[in-house]
């Protein structure tokens, strides 16, 4: 069974596996497209029990942590084998740098298809009226959005509800943010000489370098050595960076639409589409929403519209780097642990699924039945079409956030505390020094939660991932 | 007893464990009860599960009661099922499209309540309903307005059938009449629906969280978290079954014990 959520790629994904079922015998393939919502529950309700309901491929952007807990299969060892789709090693047609970008404990625990990012949406034709420019900086950007507002108009429209702390819009802000705050504790936290993850040809030769945006994208973290660093208060939240960046975005809240609180993400959608709000962050996976959206409208209130990304912030105590993207891999494909010879067949399966011919027939198909699509495709040879290619152009080069903190290290009880105080901050319920105070509470209670999780002795120079 | 008994029984058993999801147990006797009372997010849901359960209480004894006793009073026979079967009607609406209304009613920027309050000229009292820490509670205890609960109206209009005309008929002899005779003589004899109204909304009440879920995910902050979603939290966003599973269980100790009192009181009442 292979598992993903309202997908695009459901026409695509029901094409190929007829294809396989006719190419080996005696297999059927079952696409299961489920809804976003309950999708998290039921992957970490069916996975650890196991059994026939337990999907063979998910897609496994919505339940991190399931390969730290031994329930999924490590890929790094069938990478270099022969693709009998292709007749190429499999490594051959996927993309390298993501996988090694993002390893987990130096295992590839699972295969992108796609990538997916944010960036800022804009109404094209309010910022021509207004005689506005795609800002360049971020200062330029609030400065923009003053002159939105005092037009009369929402300069942006941001959810603000606890969904959106948690896995939206806020929540990405808070990540690209302490992604560029947090860069100069990189060299703290990597593997070093003798760890077990330690690798010399990506850690060796690390000299930080914060005007290159994919400076540190290959480094080895060690995990044992961020949390020894959070438990010894080397690195935190309660200091002056983490003050700056989030007196930052309430500085930035103060454009966003009243009552964003509470607000979702469809409401925040809603403001734009209807021209009451000018400005949207949202992913990639936007794009072809809003392209049929907008054509779906009446002609006199449809508009232009374009995208920019999240620019650079020049004015900071810190020297801080250019902003760098919350997004990653978007569809991405796990193999959950069953019997041997069924693992074998799944990444047969995964093989097929992944070859340049399927990814085509995967974005053919999205694009003819109107379908969404996260982002570009990570499988070489796969081309968007011009009019999508041409929206995505500004997602792309601006690197992917290191370090960040929302939370500690995606464990979602810490991710769910920083949201409760977050929210408390936002509303002015607390101040920024107790919000700091609690947020680093909660990063050092998260400390021993993730060492009894993924059964860590707390020595780097050993590997203590479950078998 | 195999569907209802056994799970709950492993339910109970797993709550003396230290359960991640996809790892096996192991016993830790109390641990979890001892982190219970040590869990902050969990006092502070309790506080706000007390004022919940106390509004629904509320409403459940007040407006269906009230809808009742008007259906009765009504002479057209015609017009009293009439307007029985419409207010009994809506039951039949999923409880879920009547979340999901009442937020697009609470929305902050699109919200009709918003808009109703800028089309009378009340700008200055538009917010986010759900998501001001200040306002979200009692937004939520306002789901449901005017509460007429069919449900509640049925166990009433039951009762008030079942009442005797000649009990009526002496207290209209002693002046009980209009809303003495509601005060002196209805409620009094409507004890046992009362009670299990009561019953049922205080069950109703701690289980469920799937509203609040769907409204406001327990925030702003903490503002209308309540036990059964840090229940639904823990095991289900943060994996820790077994702490979960005691958080489980004690709230079906304390379901029932309330709805324990709440038959002896009846009883005693009755005595």
């Amino acid at each position: 069974m292979v598992a993903t959520v309202s997908s695009g790629y459901q026409e695509g994904l029901e094409q190929l596996a007829r294809e396989y079922e006719a190419l080996v015998p005696g297999v059927r393939v079952k696409i299961q497209i489920m809804p976003v919502n309950g999708y998290e529950t039921w992957l970490r309700t069916q996975i650890p029990a196991g059994g026939a309901n337990a999907p063979d491929l998910f897609n496994a952007n919505y339940a991190w942590g399931l390969y730290e807990r031994g329930l999924m299969v490590n890929l790094s060892p069938y990478l270099a084998a022969h693709n009998p789709h292709t007749g190429l090693p499999w490594i051959r047609t996927l993309n390298a740098q993501f996988l090694e970008r993002f390893k987990t404990g130096g295992d590839v625990s699972f295969i992108p298809l796609d990538f997916i990012e944010i960036g800022f949406y804009y109404n094209a034709d309010l910022f021509l009226r207004m005689g506005l420019r795609e800002p360049k900086t971020w200062e330029e950007m609030l400065a923009t959005a003053a002159r939105i507002q005092q037009a009369g108009i929402i300069p942006f429209a941001v959810p603000g509800n606890a969904d959106s702390y948690w896995s939206g819009t806020v929540g990405w802000i808070a990540r690209f943010f302490s992604d560029a705050y947090t860069r100069p504790w990189v060299p703290l936290v990597m593997a070093r000489p003798g760890d077990w993850n330690y690798d010399a040809k990506r850690n060796g030769h690390f000299h930080l370098d914060l005007k290159d945006p994919y400076n540190d994208a290959y480094v080895v973290l060690n995990t044992e050595r961020i949390l020894a660093a959070v438990r010894d208060r080397v690195i935190g939240v309660n200091n002056g960076r983490f003050a700056e960046a989030y007196t930052r975005i309430r500085q930035f809240a103060r454009y966003w639409q009243r009552g964003f609180d509470g607000a979702s993400s469809q409401t925040a959608y809603n403001l734009f589409l209807t021209g009451r709000a000018a400005i949207l962050l949202e992913t990639s996976a936007l794009i072809s929403q809003l392209l049929r959206d907008m054509a779906d409208l009446p002609a006199r209130y449809r508009f232009r519209w374009s995208i920019f990304p999240v620019p650079p912030m020049t004015m900071s105590a810190y020297h801080i780097p250019p902003f760098r993207g919350v997004g990653g891999p978007g569809t991405v494909f796990g193999v959950v642990k069953k019997d041997p010879a069924q693992v074998r067949l799944v990444v047969d399966f995964l093989m097929f699924l992944t070859t340049p011919r399927a990814a085509r027939i995967l974005v053919d198909q999205a694009y003819r039945h109107h379908k969404p699509l996260n982002g570009p495709m990570l499988i070489p040879g796969a081309k968007l079409p011009e009019e999508l290619a041409h929206y995505f152009r500004p997602f792309q080069n601006r690197g992917f956030e290191k370090l960040s903190f929302r939370g500690l290290l995606d464990e979602q009880q810490s991710i769910w505390e920083w949201t409760v105080w977050a929210q408390r901050y936002m509303e002015d319920l607390i101040s920024l020094p107790e919000f700091l105070r609690r947020y680093e509470r909660t990063l050092l209670q998260a400390v021993p939660r993730i060492i009894a999780m993924q059964h860590l002795d707390m020595n780097p120079r050993t590997k203590d991932l479950q078998p | 007893m195999i569907f209802n008994y056994t799970p709950a029984a492993i339910g109970l058993y797993r709550g003396f464990t230290r359960w991640e999801i996809g790892e096996a147990p192991h016993w830790i006797g109390l641990g979890n009860f001892i982190a219970m009372a040590h869990d902050d997010f969990l006092r502070i849901s309790i506080g706000n599960q007390v004022l919940l359960l106390l509004a629904n209480i509320f409403k459940t004894l007040t407006m269906p009661l009230l809808v009742a006793e008007l259906l009765m009073s009504l002479r057209s026979r015609r017009w009293q099922q009439f307007l029985r079967t419409a207010f009994i009607v809506p039951m039949v609406v999923p409880a879920m499209v009547t979340t999901l209304l009442w937020a697009f009613i609470y929305d902050g920027s699109v919200g009709l309540l918003n808009e109703a309050l800028q089309s009378l000229g009340m700008g200055g009292f538009t917010r986010s309903w759900l998501g001001d820490a200040r306002t979200a509670l009692p937004a939520i205890a306002f789901v449901g307005f005017p509460w007429c609960g069919g449900l509640a109206l049925l166990i009433y209009l039951a009762g008030l059938t079942g009442l005797s005309a000649d009990v009526w008929d002496s207290g209209a002899l002693d002046g009980a009449t209009g809303w003495r005779r509601v005060l002196y003589l209805d409620l009094p004899l409507l004890r046992p629906q009362v009670r299990l109204l009561v019953t049922l909304t205080v069950i109703g009440t701690l289980q469920d969280f799937g509203s609040i879920l769907i409204l406001t995910g327990g925030g702003p902050g903490l503002a209308t978290h309540v036990p059964a979603l840090h229940m639904y939290f823990q095991a289900f966003r943060f994996g820790h079954m077994g702490y979960a599973a005691a958080i489980g269980f004690s709230l079906f100790v304390v379901i029932f014990t309330l709805a324990f009192l709440n038959q002896r009181w009846g009883r005693r009442e009755a005595l």
